[in-house]
């Protein structure tokens, strides 16, 4: 496998922090990994779910690199809601500025692909 | 158990497989968030009206289409928990083998000495070749299990390998065979001592204060019993050849340890070399003060004449060049 530069993003990983991003700037702070795959698929009409082992590979991958932040919901909140608790990630203030470099760099507005969030279930 | 039932099923027991041997924390985590993952879709496809055989479908594609991510993830994750690896994580491949070419020629050398091991006594059927045979073999084996050993324990497996290049040195007329015996034989003695000056995983070093002669008690312990079976069987030759070996073992350790060496593996080839050489001193001291009925055909003098003589060639070869690879490497104290 080619090593990349340091610094660069790959696509995975720019979809995630944009749809972090995206998630923030509509008052949503938080995101967990199913949240993530379905807001980069979209309306699920063009593009499948991203694959489990390539989502948390990238989740984990930034999260080394300071660009996401996670932590475990509250196990009461989780209870409560009859269901296992989720990691929820957010995007740092380095992730937004790697995002920002990256487009610049790339002379781009905010991805085509950019993901459409939908609310929290 | 419906459908996604089991493709979760699918899901976490893929997970389980892969995260085995991850350490803890991180393999709960990915569990946990890949069973949340699961239940997210579950209710979610609920909500959106998708049958529960699409929503199983689309969990187990996504887990195969993760696949190899998750095997790279996994290699990633070991090489990490791995604080002291052999091979670091982001080695160039390129590095790796210069490092490690040699274990290629240890594994054909290893494997070519098994065979010739277990053919030699069909080939030659008489009790000498047999023991040659099953001594051949064995050192082969053992240079194979020391490929095999030394991901866990490095000092061994390369102290394997390099005794095992032994067998390859009596060939000298065949040439190539002590030629690979010396390309295995240098690199694994250089691996071996640097494990022994850095530490490895496996790899325990007593502290200075707990170090014995352990070579010259178990010599002594030898010699002890050496004794005791040459006065049993009476004869004047097999005594000569029982005890000159663990005889010349002492002398030689106590000769040594006077003298300065650089690391552990200049010393044991030393002591080697000086056990072969005063092994063949006692032999003639023997020969030449014994009487007539002094046999040295006997098979058990020619025997232990034969195994510290290769002993202390071996030993020499194992000196020069713990001596010549040591170079600024020095012991620690």
């Amino acid at each position: 496998m080619p090593r990349r530069k340091p610094g660069t993003l790959l696509p995975i990983e720019v979809d995630i922090l944009e749809a972090g991003l995206s998630g923030q700037r509509e008052g949503q702070d938080e995101f967990h990994g199913f949240e993530l795959a379905r807001s980069i698929a979209g309306d699920g009409a063009g593009r499948k779910l991203t694959s489990h082992g390539t989502l948390y590979k990238a989740l984990g991958r930034l999260e080394d690199a300071g660009l996401l932040a996670s932590q475990w919901e509250d196990v009461e909140l989780a209870h409560q809601d009859g269901r296992p608790r989720r990691r929820l990630y957010t995007v740092t203030g380095l992730g937004e500025r790697r995002l920002a470099e990256w487009r610049q760099e790339h002379s781009l507005a905010p991805s085509p692909r950019q993901p459409r969030w939908e609310g929290s279930a | 158990m419906t459908a996604p039932d089991r493709a979760e099923a699918v899901v976490l027991g893929w997970a389980r497989v892969y995260t085995r041997g991850v350490v803890d924390d991180t393999r709960d985590r990915r569990l946990q968030e890949l069973g949340s993952d699961c239940f997210e879709q579950r209710r979610w496809g609920g909500e959106v009206g998708a049958s529960p055989t699409a929503v199983a479908t689309s969990m187990v594609a996504r887990t195969l289409a993760g696949m190899p991510a998750d095997l790279l993830w996994r290699q990633a994750q070991i090489a990490t928990s791995r604080d002291r690896s052999p091979h670091p994580r982001g080695r160039p491949m390129g590095q790796w083998i210069k490092d490690n070419w040699w274990l290629a020629i240890a594994g054909v050398l290893g494997t070519m000495l098994t065979v010739l091991g277990v053919g030699l006594p069909f080939e030659d059927r008489t009790v000498g070749a047999a023991i040659g045979g099953v001594v051949i073999a064995a050192l082969g084996i053992g240079m194979l299990v020391g490929i095999g050993l030394r991901r866990r324990n490095r000092r061994v497996g390369s102290t394997l390998i390099a005794v095992g290049t032994l067998p390859t040195f009596p060939f000298f007329w065949t040439i190539f065979l002590p030629l690979l015996g010396i390309a295995v034989l240098i690199p694994a003695l250089r691996d071996a001592n640097d494990v022994t000056a850095q530490g490895d995983i496996g790899t325990r070093l007593p502290p200075p204060a707990d170090r014995r002669d352990t070579v010259m008690l178990a010599a002594l312990a030898v010699l002890g019993v050496a004794i005791a079976a040459s006065i049993m069987i009476g004869s004047q030759t097999a005594a000569a050849a029982l005890c000159a070996p663990p005889l010349a073992l002492v002398i030689a350790r106590a000769a040594q340890r006077r003298l300065p060496m650089p690391n552990r593996l200049a010393r044991i080839g030393l002591t080697m070399f000086l056990t072969g050489a005063a092994h063949a001193v006692l032999l003639a001291v023997v020969v030449v003060g014994a009487d007539s009925s002094v046999d040295l055909g006997e098979p058990i003098a020619v025997a232990t004449g034969a195994v510290t003589g290769a002993v202390g060639v071996f030993g020499l070869v194992v000196w020069v060049a713990a001596m010549v690879t040591s170079r600024d490497r020095t012991e620690p104290a």
